[in-house]
């Protein structure tokens, strides 16, 4: 999937280079725009679709969320002062850490809603995010602590990362990444159109 | 901003009341057609700006400055939690324990 995704952007970038000309670069909108809420809707339905982790939140309860919700506060604090630090609009630096490691979704959405450079940042933000979550989650579980080796993976810790914090972490912490994960992948669609907003 | 809230929240309701009982598979087949779609045009759209393109450097290392503070500042808020995180779910494990004995 991963490098189904990178080739997509790969491919892209070769046919804007080279063959497209300007003109079906702009009729382009006319198809993207339909194909972002067309996926929005298609998120939407399997996020609804996702019982089971409301079933596990219940048995683990409530209390867990603040796991995501600190995760959450600290990646988008993170981010606003590095984008302090490198000169970037609060709401851009805030709606990019709002992609939570989720690349894909983070860049095509800013890119749509706001503009491409702003999107291509966003998605090469939380690639990196994500490599950087494989390099550190085990020298934060060993020197940090077993639920901070959860955060670095932000959305990703219900899929793509979910293997590396378990072997580091242990079994019991699947459970809790899972679900932190799964409640930070919900807040992403919400929270990147809503901080890009902002003026 | 409204209207990609809307297309997320309709879907939500629609997976979640199974309004269309459409095959999941199918869903997110179309979903990731979407996205390939989009980023296809992300890709074009960097590729037709050579400003932009002439720009990838300074964009790559921006962007490892904000993945690195993002991953810093909610490690240490976590970290800040971790022991009242940890107490509270041994808690709630006990509880749950308990529950299941009676």
């Amino acid at each position: 999937m991963t490098w189904i995704i990178l080739g997509s952007v790969g491919i892209g970038l070769a046919l804007g280079h080279w063959l497209l000309p300007e003109q079906i670069v702009q009729y382009l909108d006319t198809v993207t725009t339909t194909a972002l809420y067309l996926m929005l809707f298609g998120i939407g339905i399997d996020l609804g679709r996702q019982k089971e982790v409301w079933v596990r939140l219940w048995n683990m309860g409530w209390k867990v969320l603040w796991l995501p919700i600190l995760i959450a506060t600290g990646s988008l604090a993170g981010a606003a002062v590095a984008g302090l630090l490198i000169g970037l609009p609060f709401n851009e630096s805030t709606a990019i850490g709002a992609g939570f490691g989720w690349y894909s979704l983070s860049g095509v959405l800013i890119a749509e809603i706001y503009n491409v450079e702003t999107g291509a940042l966003a998605f090469i933000t939380n690639v990196a995010r994500e490599l950087l979550t494989f390099l550190l989650v085990p020298l934060v579980a060993r020197y940090i602590g077993r639920f901070s080796a959860v955060a670095p993976g932000g959305a990703t810790a219900m899929d793509t990362t979910l293997p590396v914090i378990t072997k580091a972490t242990g079994s019991d912490m699947a459970v809790i990444a899972f679900i932190s994960g799964s409640v930070l992948t919900t807040l992403v669609p919400i929270l990147v159109p809503f901080f890009i907003q902002l003026k | 901003m409204t209207k990609v809230l809307i297309a997320v929240a309709l879907g939500v309701l629609v997976g979640h009341f199974n309004i269309m009982s459409v095959n999941p598979k199918k869903i997110s087949k179309l979903t990731s057609l979407c996205l390939f779609i989009m980023l296809l045009a992300m890709g074009a759209q960097l590729g037709a700006n050579d400003k932009l393109l002439g720009d990838l450097g300074r964009l790559g290392w921006q962007a490892l400055v904000l993945a690195f503070a993002s991953i810093v500042g909610s490690v240490l808020l976590v970290r800040l939690a971790e022991n009242h995180i940890s107490k509270q779910l041994e808690q709630s494990k006990q509880k749950a324990k308990r529950a299941i004995g009676h």
